[in-house]
């Protein structure tokens, strides 16, 4: 199996909230209304409440270098073994984390997984060999 | 009822007062609690405080405060304007009003604080804002929330200098609970009145939410109008009575929260 993606140009930057639940519903939502009229940002804090409960969140950029993108499957897969094409329909630059009821902090998936592409870029560094010998030698 | 302070977030709790007439520093004095708007499903919950000197009992019962709840909406605006003018002789008053988003946000913590808790919280917030105001307080007289023994035992160990009195229909019984109860009740009513929506949402200028309790035709059109499939509702409504929970259970998109998904998966494991 593998993922196609087109990437089309002239794309929107929108503002993107992760909340920590499924809403078994894709499609537009009333959310400035709704969500981001109660949410509330100070120095100290970022809160919001979604269907009662209360959210603490954080914003989290796209790493310098990355852009952050929005995709579409246009047709589902059937079979795990059957291509996947994606399309992209927005960007985003931030990211507006939420936690139910919890400060964000580093043991988040969310976070744990931007940290991946700082361990990435490490890993697949192509190894200077003097550098390396440098490091192996010591000092 | 001078509510602009709460208008600016009504998502938030406030509480507003009166001056502090002299003769309640100088002298002992009773103070009584109620609360006001505890069942509904729609709006603020209000807690309020009144205070006057002892030595005033035979005017302040001149007043009429007579049990808040068999008097109109009217008839409680008219005595809290008489109770507002004697501010600076004979009494003060503070209201702490706790939002609905408050409300919901604490029975739906991570910890769950019930409305008995949160409650009893309040009143005991208000007792320690009259005693920081400088409020010689000998006395407290408060309507009851759950058992009345309890309560009264967690007041005393809180302010053991003050002689404290936690009974059921204390509004009724005593005069200065009966006006701590208008005052509430004057906020609270106004709060739901006035209630603008930080969701946009515009209600027709006759509108009536009804008592805020779920048999009440007025409170159920809306709680059946106002409904986003997505969100449940706006603000206004307390997310924490079952009320609000089924109809968004019934109407909306269902919803998982992560956390709850994760438990059950361990419960597969297991």
């Amino acid at each position: 199996m593998a993922t196609y993606l087109t990437v089309t140009g002239g794309l929107e930057d929108v503002k993107l909230h992760a909340v920590p639940c499924h809403i078994h519903y894709d499609g537009k939502a009333n959310i400035s209304q709704y969500f981001e009229s109660n949410s509330r940002k100070s120095v100290e804090a970022m809160t919001a409440s979604f269907r009662g409960r209360p959210l603490k969140g954080e914003v989290i950029n796209v790493p310098h270098g990355y852009t952050g993108l929005v995709v579409k499957e246009t047709r589902k897969a059937v079979t795990e073994d059957e291509d996947r094409h994606l399309t992209t329909i927005n960007k985003f630059k931030e990211i507006n984390y939420w936690n139910l009821d919890r400060t964000p902090c580093e043991d988040d998936k969310m976070k744990q997984a931007l940290h991946w592409l700082d361990l990435a870029k490490v890993l697949h560094q192509p190894l200077e060999d003097e550098s390396s010998q440098k490091s192996t030698v010591g000092n | 009822m001078d509510q602009t302070k709460y208008e600016e977030d009504n998502s938030k709790n406030c509480v507003l007062d009166s001056p502090v007439p002299a003769c309640a520093k100088s002298e002992p004095c009773y103070l009584g609690i109620d609360e006001a708007g505890r069942g509904p499903v729609l709006g603020p919950m209000v807690y309020g405080i009144c205070y006057s000197p002892v030595s005033m009992k035979e005017k302040f019962g001149e007043m009429g405060f007579a049990d808040s709840k068999t008097l109109t909406e009217e008839q409680r605006e008219k005595i809290f304007e008489r109770m507002d003018k004697e501010t600076d002789t004979l009494l003060g008053w503070v209201v702490e009003i706790l939002s609905p988003t408050y409300i919901s946000n604490s029975m739906l913590s991570r910890t769950k604080y019930n409305l008995n808790a949160l409650s009893h919280d309040c009143a005991i917030r208000l007792i320690q804002n009259a005693l920081d105001k400088g409020v010689h307080v000998t006395e407290v007289y408060v309507d009851t929330v759950g058992d009345p023994v309890k309560y009264q035992t967690k007041l005393k160990l809180l302010f053991p200098e003050i002689d404290i009195t936690v009974a059921k229909k204390a509004d009724s019984l005593y005069p200065i609970v009966g006006a701590a109860s208008i005052c509430a009740k004057v906020c609270r009513d106004k709060a739901v009145k006035s209630w603008v929506f930080s969701e946009g949402i515009t209600m027709a200028e006759d509108t009536s939410y009804g008592s805020g309790y779920p048999g009440d035709p007025n409170t159920k059109k809306f709680m059946n109008d106002k409904l986003d499939k997505v969100f449940g509702y706006p603000q206004f409504v307390r997310f924490g009575w079952s009320t609000a929970s089924q109809l968004i259970e019934k109407q909306g998109y269902p919803a998982e929260w992560v956390e709850v998904l994760e438990k059950t998966k361990v419960g597969i494991v297991e």
